[in-house]
Parts: C-alpha cells; structure tokens; sequence
C-alpha cells in the first residue's frame, strides 16, 4: 500500500498530469480574437493586488464587445478572469515570476488561461484538489467547503474560486501540471483552463436584462398608481 | 462606524443595518475578517436581542470568492443564532443573482432581496 503511494506520488512529481477539459491552445488556431500578457505582481504589497481586478477589468471589457449585452457582459467576465487571476498569482513559487494570463474567442466559446510556476506543495494540493472535484457535483463540494472554511477563522485560502465558477457560470474546467526544475529545485507549471459557452452566456445576460426590464415596468406602474 | 477605501465602503448605518459599496476583491478571507468585524459584531448583538440584520449590497457590483466565503460566514453566525439575516441585492448585478442567491441553501432564515 505504502509503496503504491509512494509510486503514485513519484509518478506525480515527474509526470505531466492533466485534469478536466484542458486543451492545448497552440493546437486551436482558428480562434477571432487573442489578447494575451505576462505580468508580474509583488504580492508583499497589498497595495498591488489591486492589479488583479484592474487586469480582469480590461481583458473582460475588451472580450464584452463580442456580447450584445456588453455591461453584463463585462460583469460575468471580470467575475471569471479575476478568479483564475487571484489564484495564479497567490500560489506562484517566486513573486517575481511571471504570470501570464490570456483570454480566446472562438466561434461558440471563450477560454481563459492562466499560467504560472508553483511549488511542489502548492501543485500537489491543487493536483488533490482536482481528484476531488471529480467526485461529486460542485454544488454539494461548494457548501461542503463553506462549511469547513467556517471552522477556519484565520484561512489564507477559501478554495471556492473554482466551484463558484462551474457552479454559477457552467464554467467547464481544464488543468495541466507540467513539472520542470529550475536550479535544482522541483517546481511546477499550471495552466488553468476555464471555457464559457459565449451562447450560453449570452442566454443568461437575456435572461438577466429582461428580468430587469420587468422590475422596472413593475416599478414605474407602482409610481402612477401612487401618483 | 466605517470603513472606507478608494474600491469600497463599508457603513454601519445602526446597530441592525448596514450597507457594502463598491468593489471588494481582498486577497484572502483573513482580510476580510478586519473589514466585515463590525458588521459581524452587530450582527450578533442584534441576533442576541431578537432583532432582524439587514446588509445592503444593491452597490456592491463585486465580490470574490474570498468574500463570499466571508458573507458565508456571517450567514452561519445568523444560523448559529437562529437570527433573520437579509441581503438587499440588484437583479441586475450577475454575481448578486448567481452566487448570493444560491446561499439561501446555507440557512431557511436567510431572505435574499434582489430589486
């Protein structure tokens, strides 16, 4: 039993592992549009974590302009980036290493990708993490996890990014963990891959603006009637 | 009391309301352990005496998921006491309608108010 695990885990460090949905982009080339960029964020400064929500802001506004309801759009865009941003950036080996964020349009989908370098605790975690996703719905992991983070006050990580985004937005997951060793040192590249159905998010934001659109109907009859 | 940043801001409004502006996006759910203390202070006390606690976030446009599990948190202090906890929300903020809404799994006396 010992040794099996033993194995599993020496297969672990050295083996590419792949998760989910994953898909290797320089392989799609039809896609309508690409931005991508590599940035560095100091997360010893507070200060500059705001950069995060600044980058997840301009990639989604310029991914909205695909989407009639732009506004929303952006909403549910900024929500995604943001996320899978945060994570990259909180779990890089080195807070001087790049991370590189990219975002594709295609015909029916968008991907969003991030990458960065992690150490071997943080790919290992991550690597259980997503063997446990695959167990059971998002939903019934999502309030078993808010459940656990309750009895841990002071938690560094709510591990709920991930859930929230194929709970709420049929986000569908990908991963590759890909190990590489820089001056002797066991390290990890994590491509994390989030893919959105752009018709099904386009249904939603209908969804959402005619929901709107009846709430202020309902609104303005309840003004006259008051008038 | 208060609490006010160029993203967002935070206001006691009474001892059974308050209201969160903004964007708030902290790094992890320890943050906003300093940020959402009052609240969760006032939520409490006014649990202890019988009183329903409202939180406004018809401004809140974002919320991570480190503040989710935050608001979470103060929606299973709300259980633990057996205390009305209600959010006022927008229909037309996508994360308010998505993520806030499932919540009301976490707790039957949970009212999610989206205008």
């Amino acid at each position: 039993m010992g040794e099996a695990r033993n194995t599993a885990y020496l297969n672990f460090m050295l083996e590419q592992s792949v998760f989910g949905s994953y898909q290797d982009l320089t392989e799609l080339d039809n896609f309508a549009s690409n931005i991508s960029i590599d940035f560095v964020i100091p997360l010893e400064l507070i200060s500059h974590w705001r950069r995060c929500g600044l980058i997840a802001d301009f990639m989604a506004n310029y991914e909205a302009l695909n989407f009639k309801n732009k506004e929303l759009a952006v909403s549910i865009l900024s929500t995604t980036i943001n996320e899978l941003l945060e994570n990259a950036i909180k779990f890089s080996s080195d807070k001087n290493k790049l991370v590189n964020l990219s975002v594709r349009s295609y015909t029916n989908q968008l991907i969003i990708e991030t990458v960065n370098t992690t150490a071997e605790k943080h790919a290992k975690k991550l690597h259980n993490y997503l063997e446990l996703i695959q167990t059971d719905s998002a939903e019934n992991l999502f309030f078993k996890q808010i459940e656990e983070n309750a009895c841990k006050p002071h938690t560094t990580c709510s591990e709920l990014g991930l859930l929230t985004l194929i709970k709420d937005y049929q986000a569908v997951l990908g991963v590759k963990i890909q190990p590489k060793e820089i001056d002797d040192q066991q390290t990890y590249d994590v491509f994390v891959q989030i893919t959105l159905n752009t018709k099904e998010i386009e249904n939603q934001l209908n969804i959402i603006d005619a929901t709107i659109k009846t709430s202020r109907k309902k609104t303005k009859v309840k003004n006259c009637r008051s008038i | 009391m208060a609490y006010e940043t160029e993203d967002f801001s935070i206001n006691c409004i009474s001892n059974t309301q308050s209201k969160i502006s903004g964007i708030l996006r902290l790094p992890t759910p320890k943050e906003y352990e300093e940020v959402l203390k009052d609240i969760s202070d006032d939520l409490s006390a006014a649990a202890d005496a019988g009183k329903i606690y409202t939180i406004d976030i018809t401004e809140l446009s974002f919320l991570n998921s480190s503040g989710i599990t935050s608001f979470a948190r103060l929606i299973l202090l709300a259980r633990s006491k057996k205390s009305t906890l209600v959010f006022k929300g927008k229909e037309s903020i996508p994360w308010q309608k998505k993520s806030i809404l499932s919540l009301t799994k976490l707790w039957e006396k949970l009212e999610i108010q989206l205008t």
